[in-house]
């Protein structure tokens, strides 16, 4: 799961901290989900929508679940990539 | 005159420009006559521009001391709105004693603040309908900012926007002081916001003749022959209102009375304003505060750089005032027009002028425009000041002025 070059994770990172500035990218661990990192569902719609724009990678919204883990986010995007 | 009501107080001022993103800052560039006008560059839609940088905002909320919980979920727009209000809350004292949360009313001045946001989300939105931010659909309200002040400082009194062009700064702070005065709230947070237009309405400007048009001779300035039109300058600004009564409650000081205030409307839909417009608010403004024309010191005039409008303004002037009239400045010509948030920028240029003592300079003068007030020069005048009027004057004849005594 780790073959990627960190570019989806650090635009996660970015887009959530832009969102909550009082967390820190350190905190956005791939084993947590944004949820349980404090992001609401508004929160969560908007750091796909920013990294998808980022990126230019349209991943289809039925591929997204609830309570995806941060590598499970990864993986889904480089998957469009 | 004014039916008897509570006397309105001003206890906090807050402000980021490109002046400085606080007060203090803003006071001294004011002071120096230090203007922040500079040259755009190639592919820039506009030729010049005061600037405003991310940073700028950041030290705003700083100087604010906002919890950083507080910026949450924030536009830039909301976040230069939260770091003045927060500046003007904690220099009333309110983070310290506030009364109930009921009695507290927020006003937010402007119309049309988003543009720029949804601008960029046109932009997502050609490229798939999927990409645009779910968040626009709170954002692109101005009313973003009323709720997201709310819940900052916890107000649960009436809150809304006033919208009135580049107007909208005074009678956003007419309505504040009207609910303070009438006994709807004991203290009204006024927030000029900024407002971000889209690259496109910015450039309509231009393409109406209201802008600096090309790099060519330099900006020019207000009130001066070399004049072309204003500059865009993007800010934001805030005043806490609050009854006499309240402030002494609260033993808060009070930095100056909004003693007096007027508004009308020209009933006409273009840009173009008139003598007779300008003219009346002033005189009425002047009446509702109780005093004469011989008795105000400064003006801090709407003084665009527009040709027109300076022209106009400076026959209002004379009209009311005759030809020794009171110092007059312009906040416009040292940080450019901030648009809807002019008003409460200038409105608290004017009280910082009351309250230091001086007039701040107008080094961009070199060849005053014929008829022009009484301008102050390269150098700042220091001489007490006790009555000031702040004009603000928008597109579709929305004319309105107020009238500030000094605190005593």
């Amino acid at each position: 799961m780790d073959h990627t070059d960190g570019v989806v994770l650090a635009a996660i990172r970015a887009h959530a901290t832009a969102i909550l500035p009082d967390l820190a990218p350190a905190d956005i661990v791939p084993e947590r989900t944004l949820a349980e990192l404090g992001l609401n569902s508004v929160d969560r719609s908007e750091v796909v929508t920013n990294v998808m724009d980022d990126l230019d990678v349209l991943v289809p919204i039925t591929e997204f679940r609830q309570a995806m883990p941060v590598a499970e986010l990864v993986v889904l995007f480089e998957r469009y990539r | 005159m004014k039916p008897p009501g509570a006397r309105v107080v001003v206890t906090g001022l807050g402000a980021l420009s490109p002046l400085g993103p606080d007060v203090p800052r803003l006071a001294d560039a004011l002071r120096a006559g230090r203007p922040a006008i500079a040259a755009t560059g190639p592919g820039e839609p506009v030729p010049y521009r005061a600037a405003l940088p991310d940073a700028a905002v950041g030290e705003a909320l700083t100087a604010a001391a906002l919890p950083p919980a507080a910026t949450r979920r924030t536009s830039r727009p909301a976040r230069a709105a939260l770091a003045v209000a927060g500046q003007a809350w904690r220099a009333a004292g309110l983070h310290l004693r506030a009364p109930d949360p009921r009695r507290i009313a927020v006003v937010v001045a402007g119309n049309n603040l988003n543009g720029a946001q949804s601008a960029a989300a046109a932009a997502r939105l050609a490229k798939d309908p999927m990409l645009v931010p779910p968040r626009l659909a709170l954002q692109y309200q101005d009313t973003d900012q009323v709720a997201t002040l709310s819940e900052a400082f916890g107000i649960r009194g009436e809150g809304l926007t006033v919208g009135g062009a580049s107007a909208s700064g005074n009678l956003a702070l007419i309505h504040g002081a009207r609910l303070v005065s009438w006994g709807v709230a004991e203290v009204c947070l006024v927030v000029g916001a900024l407002a971000e237009p889209a690259p496109a309405e910015l450039r309509s400007y231009l393409n109406l003749g209201a802008m600096v048009p090309t790099a060519g001779s330099g900006p020019g300035g207000p009130f001066d022959r070399s004049h072309r039109g204003f500059v865009h300058g993007p800010a934001a600004a805030a005043m806490v209102l609050e009854s006499a009564e309240s402030a002494a409650h609260r033993g808060a000081a009070a930095r100056a009375e909004l003693a007096g205030w007027a508004a009308g409307l020209d009933a006409n839909s273009q840009p173009d304003p008139t003598v007779e417009g300008e003219a009346e608010v002033m005189a009425r403004a002047l009446a509702d505060a109780g005093i004469s024309a011989a008795e105000v010191d400064l003006i801090g005039a709407h003084g665009t750089g527009s040709p027109l409008g300076d022209r106009v303004e400076a026959d209002a002037i004379a009209r009311v005032f005759g030809a020794a009239g009171p110092w007059v400045n312009t906040v416009k010509g040292l940080a450019g027009h901030a648009l809807t948030a002019a008003g409460t920028l200038s409105a608290v240029a004017v009280v910082l002028q009351l309250r230091g003592g001086f007039v701040h300079p107008t080094p961009w003068v070199r060849d005053p425009i014929d008829g022009a007030p009484r301008l102050v020069g390269d150098t700042a005048v220091t001489t007490p000041l006790r009555w000031a009027l702040s004009n603000a004057f928008g597109f579709g004849g929305f004319n309105s002025s107020l009238v500030w005594r000094a605190a005593p």
